[in-house]
């Protein structure tokens, strides 16, 4: 397939580069700050959870997605892996020479989509493994539930679709990369000011799905399934109808 | 079936109402080189752009190897290595890495790295990173990246661009040797003349968009003009005299220049002599390649 040999190319082309230490890093500080969180206020905090009805690893992801934000700072966090996934085309011109090799431009487009599906995945899946040991080593009394934890990864991981694919062909557009993170973090500032507003609105904003993949109580987290999947698929096939349009000067 | 490996018809290219490449029709024989000329934003980088199938044409169509780019470009693209201008490289990868990128997507074997880095005398530096290469290796390295696969046929733009005088040498060494070991036909351009003369047989000449000369080097050279100059004492009378006779003749210099085609300078000559002038000097002097080049991409429309 010479899809996922571009996909292993453009995985190849971020070796030893910023991007890995950035998946790593930003995992590695949401572990240690719930970590604080759980050491310093468990006691109260699980007080509160119980009376709501929910157990201390429900309590952990709610206080991940929404005390720490996670759940708002996560298309940030992809835009950015979307700008050095393209950075690495514009810092030499690279398009002209990757584009005059026998692939077709879609499937170059739909590479570079997966490949920061891919990078967002692995931080997505390292923030819910940090939560994991967060809560082995404070010692929750309840088992772990692993289909609760896997369908917040899932959540998440659908729900990004539509901001991958935004910003996928934004940064193939810019070749400042900084124009579309900024573009992402204005989009996620506006979003969450109306997510306070109105559900009803702000299930419309791609850069709320991966929010509401944290099933909490008074949003339906099936919103960032089917927001995502929509979002993806329309935004890839307008993106990639100007992409095999476009002339690469 | 046609003999050429690189067809366009009516092929032109605008960016908004700025007409960059304007109804060329290229002919590019098989096995040769095939120097594509013109000053800086005549033309030459859009049509290469075109050729590879980067930018879409306005107007007209691409034909390679008897194929219509439109609908078959993954497979001509096949047999295509390119370079256009600077070399795109990623920085932080080594050359070989940098060049096992491009063969996974060729399809061909990971001996092709060796065999190209070979080529072009990189095999002591390949596992270095490329940022650390000087530009005349960076192009080299864009080189074998274009030979990987064994093309037929190699589209180069401007490949000594930036570089030293022996880095020029070269890389116009490793161009010449191409069409004879490899059967490779080479399409290269440049807005340098002399460099296109020394290792072209065929060469395009664009200017404002337009395609304004086609044809081989010699044919090129027999757009030659001659010119006759003297030393004619009294100088203001023997320009009457000529101008009377038919020619056409204008003073520089304090000289008489005639830049009749076809003219002999005995006759001349002993025109003058037999009329009483005293001719102190004459010559006749040839355009260079130069001259020809310049002539065409300044004459006026």
């Amino acid at each position: 397939m010479r899809l996922i040999k571009l996909v292993r190319n453009d995985v190849m082309k971020q070796k030893s580069g910023f991007l890995w230490l950035f998946i790593l890093v930003i995992p590695l500080g949401t572990t240690a700050a719930m970590f604080l969180d759980m050491y310093i206020r468990y006691d109260y905090l699980f007080t509160m959870a119980q009376k709501r009805g929910l157990t201390s690893w429900e309590m952990l992801v709610n206080e991940n997605h929404t005390m720490l934000q996670w759940g708002i700072f996560l298309p940030i966090f992809v835009a950015i892996i979307s700008a050095m996934v393209h950075q690495v085309e514009f810092d030499r011109n690279s398009w002209k020479s990757l584009l005059s090799l026998p692939v077709t431009r879609t499937s170059v487009f739909i590479s570079k989509f997966i490949t920061i599906v891919l990078f967002s995945s692995i931080l997505i899946v390292l923030n819910a493994i940090g939560l994991v040991v967060v809560g082995k080593v404070i010692g929750f009394p309840e088992p772990l539930s692993i289909e609760h934890y896997g369908s917040y990864i899932i959540h998440q991981f659908v729900g990004i679709f539509g901001v991958a694919a935004l910003h996928n062909w934004m940064s193939s557009i810019f070749k400042n990369q900084a124009i579309p993170v900024v573009i992402g973090f204005i989009g996620v500032i506006f979003s969450s000011i109306i997510l306070y507003q109105s559900f009803e609105i702000a299930k419309f904003s791609l850069y709320l799905y991966p929010f509401f993949a944290g099933g909490l109580q008074g949003f339906d987290s099936s919103v960032s399934i089917y927001g995502g999947i929509v979002c993806g698929a329309i935004i890839t096939i307008i993106g990639n109808i100007e992409f095999t349009r476009r002339d690469i000067l | 079936m046609n003999q050429y490996i690189i067809e366009t018809n009516k092929l032109s290219k605008k960016f908004g109402n700025f007409i960059a490449v304007d109804n060329i029709n290229l002919k590019v024989p098989k096995g040769e080189i095939y120097g594509f000329l013109g000053p800086n934003g005549a033309g030459k980088s859009t049509t290469i752009r075109m050729l590879l199938g980067l930018v879409r044409p306005t107007n007209g169509n691409v034909t390679i190897f008897g194929k219509p780019m439109k609908e078959c470009r993954l497979e001509i693209l096949k047999k295509v290595g390119s370079m256009v201008e600077y070399p795109s490289y990623y920085g932080h990868l080594t050359a070989y890495e940098n060049l096992d990128l491009a063969r996974r997507i060729l399809e061909v074997d990971q001996k092709e790295i060796d065999r190209v880095l070979e080529i072009v005398k990189l095999t002591d530096v390949k596992n270095k990173a490329v940022k650390k290469f000087s530009l005349g290796m960076k192009q080299r390295l864009g080189i074998a990246q274009a030979l990987l696969g064994n093309p037929e046929l190699l589209i180069l733009d401007e490949p000594t661009n930036g570089l030293d005088p022996s880095g020029i040498h070269e890389i116009r060494d490793l161009i010449c040797s191409l069409p004879k070991t490899q059967g490779i036909t080479v399409f290269v351009s440049s807005h340098i003349l002399n460099e296109i003369e020394l290792i072209a047989n065929h060469v395009g000449i664009m200017k404002k968009g337009k395609l304004i000369f086609q044809g081989t080097i010699d044919e090129l050279k027999g757009k030659s003009r001659t010119e006759i100059r003297m030393d004619v004492r009294p100088a203001e009378a023997a320009l009457k005299q000529l101008t009377t006779k038919g020619y056409t003749v204008y003073q520089k210099n304090g000289l008489l220049n005639i830049q009749d085609k076809g003219i002999n300078p005995a006759h001349i000559n002993r025109e003058l002599v037999l009329n009483g002038y005293d001719v102190y000097q004459i010559s006749s002097q040839h355009d260079t390649i130069e001259d020809i080049f310049l002539h065409l991409t300044d004459e006026k429309e």
